[in-house]
């Protein structure tokens, strides 16, 4: 090889060397950056929808301890607690067939504190809350 | 890795305990009313009157009233609404079905709304109420509360 063509190669490698070096570690910046977003989205994903079933399971044993109560006590504070938790936690994480279903147990609720309903109709109510808390949850698990 | 396995094992262990909530409550048949004695019990043998709120007589004779509504349902699947607005009766005839809405529900469907049918005694009397159910937790519940006439 000539000197020439030599000197030529090692000017190119000296330039070429770099700018792939920086490219590199722009790429390696770049997929850094996406794969901690992608993690921190589905970190939030996961932490929203544990904070969704857990707000589902604490309801649920509410709803569950209304409709099938050891004593009148139990029932009237599991009803103050189902109504804090209808106008309060709940808002946050249901979706619309949940506030369909908690609208439908809350108004059995009513009717049963006026004598207008039994015990087996809550227990119903009860049963299709709990079905569309399920629903919710599965359908909504955060994907990866 | 081992991160992944254990969000996975909870994830799991989260469905387990909903699954378990659900199991806890025992199904128990529906005792609702079924569409046709909902429709029985609107019309009775022929036709009912049911007049709005715990009114007994509120008509007067001709066409002056002081207030008050009345339903009556019949047989033809009509329904005759009395409604007394500025001291005048008037009437309107309108068609009615009822649908079921599984699985407790009953609806009574007129040409222009749809209302949850609850039916209940008080006092030795029957009551029905017409309730229109908010669509959202902020939008109210109206329940208009009807007496079955005596007469």
């Amino acid at each position: 090889m000539e000197d020439s063509t030599k000197r030529s190669w090692d000017v190119g490698l000296g330039i070429v060397g770099p700018i792939l070096t920086v490219a590199g570690i722009l790429i390696g910046v770049w997929q850094f950056n996406v794969g901690e977003s992608r993690k921190a989205a589905y970190e939030h994903a996961t932490k929203l929808w544990q904070q969704r079933v857990d707000t589902y399971s604490a309801v649920a044993k509410l709803a569950g301890k209304i409709a099938a109560p050891p004593d009148d006590k139990t029932f009237q504070q599991s009803v103050n607690e189902f109504m804090s938790a209808y106008w309060g936690d709940m808002i946050l994480v249901e979706d619309a067939n949940v506030e369909k279903a908690m609208i439908d147990f809350r108004t059995e609720v009513a009717d049963f504190q006026q004598g207008r309903s039994s015990s087996d109709r809550l227990k119903i109510r009860a049963d299709v809350l709990m079905n569309a808390f399920k629903t919710s949850v599965s359908q909504q698990a955060p994907q990866q | 890795m081992q991160l992944f396995k254990a969000r996975s094992a909870y994830k799991s262990a989260s469905y387990l305990m909903l699954t378990l909530c659900v199991c806890a409550v025992p199904w128990v048949p529906a005792r609702a009313d079924d569409t046709g004695d909902a429709a029985t019990k609107l019309t009775g043998e022929a036709g009912r009157d049911w007049l709005l709120g715990d009114v007994v007589s509120w008509m007067g004779s001709g066409d002056t009233c002081s207030s008050g509504q009345v339903y009556h349902f019949s047989k033809d699947k009509t329904v005759r609404i009395e409604d007394c607005v500025a001291g005048k009766r008037q009437v309107s005839t309108l068609a009615w079905t009822v649908k079921s809405d599984p699985p407790l529900d009953v609806l009574l469907e007129l040409p222009d709304k749809s209302y949850k049918i609850v039916f209940y005694m008080k006092e030795g009397h029957q009551h029905l109420i017409l309730r229109e159910q908010g669509a959202s937790k902020i939008d109210p519940t109206v329940d208009h509360d009807f007496v079955l006439s005596e007469d």
